[in-house]
């Protein structure tokens, strides 16, 4: 074996293994695969466990597999919900034909993966939540990680947690990507703009430990954020349904869940290791396995968020519907990409957006909306 | 106040209306008349004089299935879906705009509010101009107070 593919031995024991137990996923030489192990470290950005804080979950992943297998049929509250009550499996890919998933993302070799499952996680949101498949938001992981999270101190070698990422997105809101592309070298700087270009989460929801409660959030909001442990094969994941088949421990890592599957008795996650690992960078892992409900140690570990608030211009997009009620200012519009947004204001100027968009909307002229919370405060119509 | 009389089968009104016709009564409304300063039966939020801080708890828009069109449980009952504007019909009050329905007949833009008027105004037009199917909801007395285009 050639000392400079080490993987290839690596991987041919993963395989057997797999063989053994029937073969449950398939293991392919990936992108990962071929990294050194200290590059694959570089890619787990969440403090790995401690031993004895392994032991001490002796029994969880069992029990998080019955509780999940458990929530099917339960009833769900949520207004947005596609139903009453949960499905056996739900993918927010394939929801009656549209996809409230982003696309795949790469965090490059830094520790920063806490940050993309975070934005995944509330880029979901803002689109599953607005019935707007086409918001196709991108927000900034370079502004969350390599401002909000070096401010408290935390590195690419360090890792993070997503409790602190998910209250900076509360507090201080990340921008978009094109106000600070990422780069895993962190280099570049935020535009100065970024307050007038900005997603805030709200109504964070801490579901680490209930698969239940993460189940009707996904169903109800949209993907969460979720950590777990990373041992050796994951890295060589191709395809089915993940369960680690070796105790070395690689480290920690962080990535978006966006859906399940009770029949199989997986969840379906959105990893940020570009496309050329996993399933199109998307992967299965069965309920349970590798504390992805409760990591462990103290800190909590999945959470997510019920709306996404955006101050911002959006792309220049169709008015498909128009609403008003006989109150002084009510305005609504339902532009394309967004769902229906408040006509900011008050009468006045109630009645001058309306008089821009009746316009557009019978013309099929596009307008440009700016957005300000969930108020259209701003509207460009051009010819 | 002003009218349009109500005809079978629909008819166009504003050419042929006249003074003497807007001063008519109207047709027994199926409550009480409203005067053009009460505000709608419901929801709650909506019985006040309207302000922007009462305005933010007015209705929100409906949801739209796939095909745009509203749905939800909340509108089955005051809501008429995917009908045509094809008149439009004032007098000279400032919230005296009508619009026949078709197949229904002649509706009263909700007066109460002067912008509220306007706004609804402004999207039935819309629909007139480009043949757009609209769904609106009633009030008690039978006025459209909401209107989607």
């Amino acid at each position: 074996m050639s000392p400079e593919r080490p993987h290839i031995a690596e991987l041919a024991a993963v395989r057997s293994t797999l063989a053994e137990r029937g073969n449950p996923w398939q293991a392919a030489e990936t992108r990962m695969s071929r990294l050194p192990e200290d590059w694959r470290a570089a890619r787990l950005g969440v403090p790995a466990p401690t031993s004895d804080e392994i032991a001490e979950r002796a029994g969880q992943p069992e029990s998080m597999a019955a509780a999940a297998r458990g929530a099917a049929g339960q009833s769900v509250s949520a207004l947005g919900a596609p139903s009453a009550s949960l499905p056996s499996a739900f993918d927010l890919r394939d929801v009656g034909g549209r996809s409230y998933v982003t696309g795949i993302r790469d965090q490059g070799g830094c520790g920063s993966c806490v940050a993309f499952g975070t934005l995944a996680s509330m880029e979901s949101t803002a689109s599953y939540t607005r019935g707007a498949p086409g918001l196709a938001l991108n927000l900034s992981e370079a502004h969350l990680y390599f401002v909000h999270a070096k401010a408290r101190g935390y590195t690419c070698a360090s890792g993070s947690w997503p409790d602190d990422l998910y209250s900076d997105c509360v507090t201080k809101g990340v921008t978009f990507e094109d106000y600070y592309p990422y780069s895993d070298a962190g280099t570049g700087a935020v535009n100065a703009d970024w307050p007038n270009r900005l997603a805030k989460a709200v109504g964070t929801a801490n579901l680490t430990g209930n698969p239940a409660a993460i189940k009707q959030h996904i169903y109800s909001y949209g993907g969460v954020v979720a950590c777990f442990v990373v041992y050796n094969d994951f890295f060589h994941y191709r395809s089915g349904v993940y369960r680690h088949t070796t105790e070395d421990v690689a480290g920690g890592h962080c990535v978006a869940l966006i859906g399940w599957d009770d029949a199989a008795g997986c969840w379906l996650g959105k990893n940020s290791w570009g496309t050329g690992w996993g399933d199109g960078g998307f992967f299965r892992i069965a309920y349970g396995d590798s504390f992805i409900e409760d990591y462990p140690g103290t800190r909590p570990t999945v959470f997510g968020c019920t709306s996404v608030t955006l101050r911002a211009w959006l792309p220049a997009q169709r008015t498909l519907r128009l609403f008003a009620t006989a109150n002084d200012a009510n305005g609504w519009a339902y532009l394309e990409n967004y769902g229906w947004a408040h006509l900011a204001g008050g009468a006045h100027t109630t009645t001058n957006k309306l008089a821009e968009l009746t316009h557009a909307r019978g013309t099929g002229h596009q307008v440009s909306p700016f957005i300000n919370g969930a108020e259209l405060s701003s509207v460009l119509v051009a010819d | 106040m002003a009218t349009p009389v109500a005809r079978k089968p629909r008819k166009a009104v504003p050419a042929t209306v006249t003074a003497a016709e807007a001063a008519q009564a109207p047709p027994a409304p199926a409550t009480a008349e409203a005067g053009p300063d009460t505000p709608p039966p419901a929801p709650a939020a909506m019985m006040a004089a309207a302000t922007t801080a009462q305005d933010m708890l007015a209705p929100a828009p409906p949801s739209l299935d796939e095909q745009g069109i509203a749905i939800g449980d909340g509108l089955t009952v005051g809501w008429v879906h995917h009908r045509m504007i094809t008149h439009l019909w004032s007098y000279d009050a400032v919230t005296g705009v009508w619009v026949w329905v078709d197949g229904i007949g002649w509706k009263r833009l909700s007066p109460v509010s002067e912008h509220g008027h306007s706004h609804l105004c402004l999207l039935a037009t819309l629909a007139t101009d480009r043949n757009l199917p609209v769904d609106y909801h009633e009030d008690a007395a039978g006025r459209i107070d909401q209107l989607l285009v």
